[in-house]
């Protein structure tokens, strides 16, 4: 398991979201505009620094993202997975959902200009 | 496989198409793998899992509302110390329950899932190529030899009475001409094999189960090669070996990849038959449209409330408008109980396989040096050709 990949779906979930929310609104050239980022973005997870890193392909622009502003239940790798940490509470995933839309804000901001 | 009363619940609920048949339940996200063609470990990691009492609730609830069969899976649901008091949970409430795994499950977690009413398996397999499994499974060593241990130890342990192994075979280009072969590596030893093809995602359009792994595309150069393997495998069906899948269903193969209309939705106005017949349900207890879509709202199945919530079709009204905008998916399930309910050649093809089901030897039990030998023997009788596997291979 990578927690990269799993940060990418979260993001990549909220902005096909946007991107439909755009195209039924008859915003064609936003909706485009969140495809054409979707497709660019990459995640990479930075073990050392507890961060992971979120970069715009042929683009300068990229963001550090700290591990701690998200919660995947999938604990380090393959080998040490079968330890679950799992809380009887549903607060991560409103954290989640709320650090991934306040980035998104930014990353989305960032790419339209 | 079924029970006599399990079988009139199915009948039951492909007459009336008001209960679900059939529910997969991902109990975690947590896996020891990390296979190329599955995202599902990743998209189902942001929610915590229901805990044991929770799942109670589920089933008290699944039981309420008809459901016949509850599929466990993942991730890997031999990942939860729990399993047994989980299976337990439904077949103390006459849910049949089927459990996938990747194979790598010990032989006690194995024994105890088995004692507490789990009698139908799927085990993964993809090719009999152990380097090569290696290599799709995330490229984790030795993990195709483990599934063969497993799949013996399987064989000691299941009664041979009533129970049903099969082997999950996930199709892509890079493993066309093996899947006939585990086809024959089935019959040899007993099971059955389920086929699905590869589901491959852009990033602008994710979906929770498909990979975003653009190498897995089948290259339009080898329809050709797809089209004749399909037609190979159809008729190796009709010779007798232990195919699950429907006619319809393989012929949608075809049509899924190469981007053409599905026969298996034509029935239902291009639409599949979530929450009717089935849905799933995510590690938190929610339920979902499939593996592939969420709700926008969260509706948990082990609310008091969720039964009436079904009955009175609240679910549905959340459910279908997400099938609907849906393009469509071959995940196997979804597809064959759409077929079986819709259509009558499907009906009788899976009555058949049913029945032929029952009478196939199971050489049981087998060692896994049986089966190591048998998968040799296949191998070699059969050499699949080199298939398009990038430097790193092992």
């Amino acid at each position: 398991m990578n927690l990269d990949d799993a940060l990418r779906y979260l993001f990549l979930r909220l902005l096909r979201a946007d991107r439909v929310a755009a195209a039924d609104a008859g915003h064609s050239a936003r909706a485009e505009a969140l495809a054409d980022l979707a497709n660019r973005l990459s995640f990479t997870r930075e073990k050392e620094s507890r961060s992971y890193r979120v970069a715009i392909s042929d683009s300068t622009a990229a963001w550090t993202i700290p591990e701690t502003d998200f919660v995947f239940y999938q604990r380090g790798d393959r080998k040490t997975s079968a330890e679950p940490s799992v809380s009887a509470d549903d607060a991560h995933y409103d954290q989640n959902l709320t650090n991934a839309r306040k980035w998104l804000e930014v990353i989305v901001r960032a790419h339209e200009s | 496989m079924f029970s006599f009363t399990e079988t009139a619940k199915i009948a039951k609920a492909m007459l009336l198409k008001d209960r679900p048949l059939y529910v997969q339940f991902y109990i975690t996200a947590r896996c020891n793998l990390a296979c190329q063609q599955c995202n599902i470990i990743y998209a189902n990691s942001d929610v915590r899992e229901a805990t044991i009492d929770e799942i109670k609730g589920i089933a008290d609830n699944l039981a309420e509302i008809g459901t016949c069969v509850v599929l466990l899976t993942g991730g890997e649901p031999f990942a939860r110390a729990d399993l047994p008091e989980i299976i337990r949970a439904f077949t103390e409430r006459n849910i049949h329950v089927r459990m996938q795994t990747n194979g790598l499950a010990s032989e006690e977690a194995l024994q105890a899932a088995v004692d507490a009413g789990g009698h139908d398996i799927s085990i993964s397999l993809d090719t009999l190529v152990g380097s090569k499994q290696d290599y799709l499974n995330g490229e984790v060593k030795n993990s195709w030899r483990k599934a063969i241990n497993t799949m013996a130890t399987v064989t000691k342990i299941l009664p041979k009475k009533g129970s049903f192994a099969a082997l999950g075979c996930v199709m892509s280009h890079r493993n066309l001409y093996d899947v006939a072969n585990v086809l024959r590596f089935a019959r040899r030893i007993g099971w059955h094999v389920s086929l699905v093809p590869a589901h491959i995602a852009r990033p602008h359009d994710p979906r929770g189960f498909r990979s975003y792994d653009r190498s897995l595309v089948f290259p339009p150069a080898k329809y050709p090669e797809l089209e004749r393997e399909i037609e190979h495998l159809k008729q190796m069906k009709r010779e007798g070996f232990p195919l699950y899948d429907s006619t319809i269903y393989l012929d949608d193969i075809v049509n899924f990849i190469e981007g053409k209309p599905l026969k298996w939705r034509s029935k239902n106005g291009g639409v599949c038959d979530s929450p009717a017949l089935y849905f799933a349900i995510i590690p938190n207890g929610d339920i979902s449209v499939c593996c592939d879509w969420r709700l926008a709202k969260r509706i948990s199945t082990f609310s008091k409330d969720f039964p009436q919530h079904y009955r009175s079709r609240l679910v549905h009204q959340h459910v279908v408008p997400i099938a609907q905008a849906c393009d469509g998916c071959l995940y196997g399930s979804y597809p064959e109980i759409s077929t079986t309910a819709r259509f009558y050649s499907a009906m009788f093809d899976h009555a058949k396989i049913l029945l032929a089901g029952t009478a196939m030897p199971k050489p049981w039990p087998l060692t896994a040096d049986d089966m190591m030998t048998i998968a040799d023997e296949i191998v070699r009788d059969h050499p699949v050709p080199e298939e398009m596997l990038p430097a790193t291979t092992p």
